[in-house]
């Protein structure tokens, strides 16, 4: 058997041979890395992310900043488990502007309306 | 007293980050929580605020000469000593932005934007008017 001429490279030579390896393929893996090799570090994509679904969901709330809040901490845990050990820091991240906007929600709610 | 939404933010910035350092999910998701400014600026600063008489680091004292019998002018200018290093704590901003993962040109001019609106709420607070 001969393998398949691509101009003569092998396929796992190649930009996609990653998507090739192994008997599933490793596709969350490979996009990933190809995704944080050119571009920003996982903790500041992290932080656009968590704060994308906060303005939104702030305007989407009528102004409120609980329920973003509360959504953005229980998506962590969730990319967590999902995303490859070294991108965990995209998880803190949208951790951290999650837990920062619940106790600025607290913190708002007790100095302009006068408590909890 | 808008401004006070802006010290806020620091101050929910600094709790968010003690919370999750103490908590361990930091260390979890692999992130080194080691260093933390805000975190501990605000443990200096609450151990600050206690109101005894003989603390020397800006308590909340009402005692203004020392062997002065505590007056409301003393409890007015260490209160104002209070708010200032509170104020202060704006200052670690963009490190504490930057450490998250900002780059320096999004971390220092947000924060710097930050320090001017706490500044001015700091002024309010002492001079007991309104502006902004």
């Amino acid at each position: 058997m001969t393998s398949i001429p691509t101009n003569g490279t092998d396929l796992n030579d190649t930009s996609v041979g990653c998507f090739a390896q192994g008997t599933e393929g490793d596709l969350t893996q490979c996009v990933l890395d190809g995704l944080f090799a050119a571009g920003p570090s996982p903790a500041l994509v992290g932080l656009v992310m968590g704060g994308t679904m906060l303005t939104s969901l702030y305007i989407a709330g009528d102004g409120s900043v609980v329920t973003p809040a509360v959504v953005t901490i229980l998506l962590a845990p969730v990319l967590a488990v999902i995303l490859p050990p070294q991108f965990a820091a995209l998880a803190y991240s949208v951790a951290f502007v999650g837990a920062a906007a619940g106790v600025f929600a607290a913190y708002t709610r007790f100095t302009h309306q006068g408590g909890f | 007293m808008r401004s006070k939404s802006i010290l806020g933010v620091v101050l929910a910035f600094a709790v968010a980050s003690s919370l999750l350092t103490a908590s361990g999910i930091a260390g979890t998701l692999g992130a080194t929580p080691a260093g933390d400014q805000s975190a501990r600026t605000l443990d200096d600063i609450a151990s600050d605020a206690t109101v005894d008489e003989d603390s020397e680091t800006g308590g909340l004292s009402a005692d203004v000469a020392g062997d002065n019998e505590p007056t409301l002018v003393g409890v007015a200018i260490s209160g104002g000593q209070f708010a200032a290093s509170l104020v202060a704590s704006v200052a670690l901003l963009p490190v504490e932005l930057m450490r998250l993962g900002f780059p320096f040109w999004f971390a220092v001019p947000i924060g710097g934007v930050a320090q001017v609106i706490a500044f001015i709420g700091l002024i309010q607070f002492v001079r007991g008017t309104e502006y902004i």
